[in-house]
């Protein structure tokens, strides 16, 4: 005969005490299997669960959610705020920036000829090197796919304390016009093409970018710098790049070693002395060099809303505690008869704490292996939390700490349970053995423990609530921001043109044409176009640009968001004009640009600014264009971000390699149909151009939202779980209060209150409590709020109508829970209340 | 309202249980015999305490079996009425039937 659940019939024992036990399990056991026999093993199984007792199921289920979430928080804390970055030293490692002084010390990337001559004059304090993000396209098997990759300057490896585990890594020679095409590759990539073959680098050449590059090198497996990439090539530093007027062309990456003995205060101001000398390049105007830690600048957007979660589960642990000792302590009460027997049958009290901590170890051990469980689960969505750029938190899992904190926490709230049940079986002891025979009523302390528990747990749960509260309304709000385009039926597809068969603007500008044009012949398609920047895609690009026919007043000096799009890009993003209209697609030779409100506003005050001119200074040098139209501020970072100077050029005049098309659906087209007819078209016209990225763009946008939706939902269900545990534990308390005092409200009774002076008493006693943790959470809350401010969206974080809102709730559940006792105190007979008691 | 001389209607349950059953009154027969009558589901374990608590209360007693003859076999915990019992149980469901005289239930129940 197979044998009944383990598990169940584990709780089951914990649940029983005594004499009784073997009995009771034997019994079990003989119905079980005569069960089974007649209704089959599973009916079998199912019942014997049933017979768990569901005072054990809400003790685990309590310690299943404390411990799990403990222990899944702790363990993204762990690896976001507290381990070492993977490398060598990584605490020597900085980004370093370059600073803009007049726009309140912005931080910007890096030019290459500033890169250039901080790696040759700070070499005495620190190590460099500049990276480059670039999608780089591989031809393999006919078939053309993006590669993540990187272009790296010389120094990048060396730096980070990486060898090559096969063939070498880049020099200096690598970076210079007409070098070899080279490349370094990851261990998984260099498996993928060439197999577990060892390296012959001289035979090994992969096509890159209709490139053919030689393999000189490959990684150690795993490695990687903020991103995972497979293929590394090295930075050109070339005549081009070196020259003088290339200074104010910021997009290198820079990262550093700061020499070891060194601080980064030291550092930065030596930096800083560098930044002064190099001012006297006119484009280094205003501009000076600026050094953080790269662990505090990866952690810098994730440290507080990881925190916040972290916090928020401290609060839920209080919770949780709380509510099992209250419940430890009320069964402490209703067995301390048993206890009280064995004691004066010569047991010490030693043994009895001793049997008790094996009772609540054995509790809080399936709790906790039940939390750890919802760990391992609850992990990886939390990582979705962490930047991807941070590196292994991907593979944060199940690890040491996370058993740590799951054994940790087990063992304490076995020692905190325990220690709470014998607390209550002294103080009961205190009087005599003659007790036990008379009603329980307990002691003045032990009714102050308990009350102090479910003022803790209001307070706790106050806090809860007003977070989740704050976070959904910033969400809400967040929601509800018109972001000034419409995203809704778009499809969005990114495109990268590979130099060599796109060298000239020519072509690039004849690709997106042909693409267009086979884009506007699909029937599910009302309007296609290209853009350089899509909004929220997390690309921009800034140039400068100078106001011409004015010399008064002007900055010496201004910059914009820099975009070159097909004149549709307007109309296929919604986007309105306040003046003017799109470029003449017939009339591509005539420079002109189109503005957002945010600039003509600042420029030309309420003036129609078309037919006005401006020079942009783009990466061709200056150009003077005629302002065409004026396009609605859109927000183009992020649903959050305010709008700020926009420029839009033609992109026949200045054609990008990479760009992005926007396609918006024939008004009733399914989405799907529109992003397949994307796929095909672009694979048509070029089948040698890998198809990225293509998704709706309501899915780019809803992106921004995901980290608040995400911390919402967490707190939210913390708040909720700990709502429960105060209501259980509240209705537990004024049940307990009822009980003791049967005498004093028949007595009540007896002289003439009536049943709603009996309801209002007992209510009275849950809201006191109640009220006592309201003042105390709220303050909490208050002071907590501020902390978690940068996190919330267009919500005051002290907003007197949400905390009231909150306070309600809380007031609400504490009402209902006392109402259910209060109303059978109320039902009460006299006669037989007093006669029973 | 399980207090005083009134029992509970699952006290009345188990002490008719071992009413009918004699003296084959132990957890699965009892919690069998309330489950087959009344339709609904018994855990053992809410028999038990209840047992425990009608134990406090004088209304049973039990003794103990010699362990069953099989390998391994064990012994039961068989509960029967104590005299205070049965006065108890006959004094409860003496109440219920003067309560429920002239009461139509029938009709209720097809309603």
């Amino acid at each position: 005969m197979h044998r009944p659940p383990t598990v169940a019939r584990y709780i089951i024992g914990l649940a029983v005490r005594g004499d009784e036990k073997p009995f009771l399990m034997a019994d079990l056991d003989e119905e079980y299997e005569s069960i089974s026999r007649s209704a089959g093993r599973r009916n079998a199984y199912r019942w014997y669960w049933s017979q768990v007792p569901t005072y054990s199921v809400v003790v685990i289920l309590t310690l299943t959610f404390g411990i799990g979430s403990l222990a899944a928080v702790l363990s993204v804390v762990h690896s976001v705020l507290v381990e070492q970055l993977p490398f060598a030293a990584a605490n020597e490692l900085v980004l370093v920036r370059e600073a803009d002084i007049e726009r309140g010390g912005e931080l910007s990337r890096v030019s290459p000829p500033n890169f250039l001559d901080w790696r040759d004059q700070a070499d005495s304090f620190a190590e460099l090197a500049a990276i480059s993000q670039a999608g780089v396209i591989l031809y393999a098997q006919d078939r053309a796919v993006q590669v993540p990759s990187m272009y790296v300057s010389a120094g990048f490896f060396p730096l980070l304390r990486v060898q090559p585990l096969q063939g070498r890594a880049f020099s200096r020679a690598d970076e210079l016009d007409g070098a070899n095409a080279v490349a370094v590759v990851s261990q998984a990539f260099w498996t993928r093409q060439f197999g577990n073959s060892e390296i012959q680098t001289v035979t090994a050449a992969i096509v890159l970018n209709d490139v053919v590059h030689r393999v000189v090198g490959v990684l150690p497996d795993g490695f990687r710098y903020l991103t995972p990439v497979d293929v590394w090539l090295p930075l050109t530093l070339g005549t081009a790049q070196r020259d003088e007027s290339m200074r104010g062309a910021r997009y290198l990456d820079v990262v550093g070693r700061m020499m070891s003995g060194l601080d980064i205060v030291q550092t930065q101001e030596r930096f800083r002395r560098l930044g002064e000398e190099l001012a006297i390049h006119p484009n280094n105007a205003g501009w000076n060099i600026s050094v953080t830690s790269l662990r505090d600048d990866i952690t810098a957007d994730v440290a507080l809303p990881i925190t916040m979660l972290a916090v928020a589960v401290g609060f839920v642990v209080l919770v949780v505690i709380a509510n099992l000792m209250t419940l430890v302590m009320a069964r402490a009460t209703r067995q301390w008869r048993q206890v009280a027997l064995k004691s004066a049958l010569g047991a010490t009290s030693m043994r009895l704490f001793r049997q008790t901590l094996v009772e609540q170890g054995l509790v809080a051990a399936i709790g906790a292996a039940t939390g750890a469980l919802l760990a391992a689960w609850t992990i990886d969505i939390l990582v979705s939390l962490a930047p991807t750029s941070l590196p292994d938190v991907a593979e944060v899992g199940f690890n040491g700490i996370t058993i740590l904190v799951v054994v940790g926490s087990s063992l304490a709230v076995a020692l905190i349970l325990s220690l709470a049940a014998m607390f209550v079986t002294l103080k009961l002891s205190s009087g005599t053995l003659v007790r036990a025979s008379t009603s329980l009523s307990e002691t003045r302390t032990v009714v102050f423990v308990r009350n102090s528990l479910i003022v803790g747990e209001i307070a706790a749960c106050i806090v809860l609530v007003i977070g989740a509260a704050l976070l959904t309304q910033s969400f809400v709000r967040m929601r509800a921001v018109d972001p000034g385009f419409v995203s809704k039926d778009v499809y969005v597809g990114f495109v990268s043109l590979p130099s060599v068969r796109y060298a000239n603007s020519d072509s690039k500008v004849a690709y997106a044409r042909r693409l267009l044009n086979a884009l506007e012949q699909e029937a599910a398609v009302s309007i296609a176009a290209v853009g350089t920047n899509l909004p929220m895609s997390g690309s921009s690009m800034d140039f400068g640009y100078r106001i011409e026919g004015t010399t008064d007043t002007q900055p010496t000096r201004s910059s914009a968001q820099y975009h070159a799009v097909s004149s549709a890009y307007f109309s296929a993003l919604s986007i309105p004009f306040s003046f003017g209209g799109s470029f003449d697609d017939g009339a591509e030779s005539v420079p002109t640009v189109v503005v957002n409100e945010t600039l003509a506003r600042r420029v030309w005050g309420d003036q129609n600014p078309v037919g006005k001119r401006i020079t942009v200074i783009s990466r061709n040098g200056p150009t003077s264009r005629e302002v065409v139209g004026v396009i609605a501020d859109i927000r183009h970072a992020d649903p959050t971000a305010v709008p700020t100077d926009e420029l839009y050029v033609s992109f026949a005049q200045d054609p990008w390699p990479f760009f992005s098309v926007v396609a918006r659906a024939e008004r009733g087209v399914d989405e799907g149909l529109l992003g397949r007819a994307l796929d095909a078209r672009m694979q048509v016209i070029d089948s040698r151009l890998p198809v990225n990225g293509i998704a709706p763009l309501d899915d780019v946008v809803a992106r921004w939202r995901t980290p608040l939706r995400f911390q919402m939902v967490l707190v939210g269900i913390f708040a909720v779980f700990a709502l429960s545990l105060a209501g259980v534990g509240i209705y537990g308390v004024i049940a307990y209060f009822v009980n003791g005092r049967t005498n004093e409200i028949g007595v009540r009774l007896a002289v003439g209150a009536n049943r709603v002076d009996i309801v209002k008493l007992v209510v009275s006693k849950g809201l006191v409590l109640t009220v006592l943790g309201l003042v105390i959470g709220m303050g909490g809350a208050y002071l907590l709020s501020t902390s978690i401010e940068p996190l919330l969206f267009g919500v005051n974080p002290h907003d007197i109508t949400l905390y009231a809102a909150a306070a309600f709730t809380v007031v609400g559940l504490s009402l209902a829970a006392s109402f259910l006792p209060a109303r059978r105190a109320s039902m009460l007979d006299p006669v037989r209340a007093l006669r029973d008691t | 309202m399980s207090k005083g001389k009134f029992l509970a209607e699952f006290e009345l349950f188990v002490m008719l249980a071992l009413a009918r059953l004699g003296n084959d009154a132990y957890g699965v027969s009892i919690r069998r015999e309330i489950e087959s009558r009344t339709d609904r589901p018994v855990s053992i374990g809410a028999v038990y305490a209840t047992l425990g608590r009608l134990n406090d209360k004088g209304l049973v007693i039990h003794s103990i079996s010699l362990p069953l003859p099989v390998p391994g076999g064990r012994s039961r915990k068989y509960f029967q009425l104590s005299k205070q019992g049965r006065r108890a149980l006959a004094h409860s469901a003496g109440m219920l039937t003067q309560m429920m005289e002239g009461v139509d239930m029938g009709a209720w129940s097809t309603e």
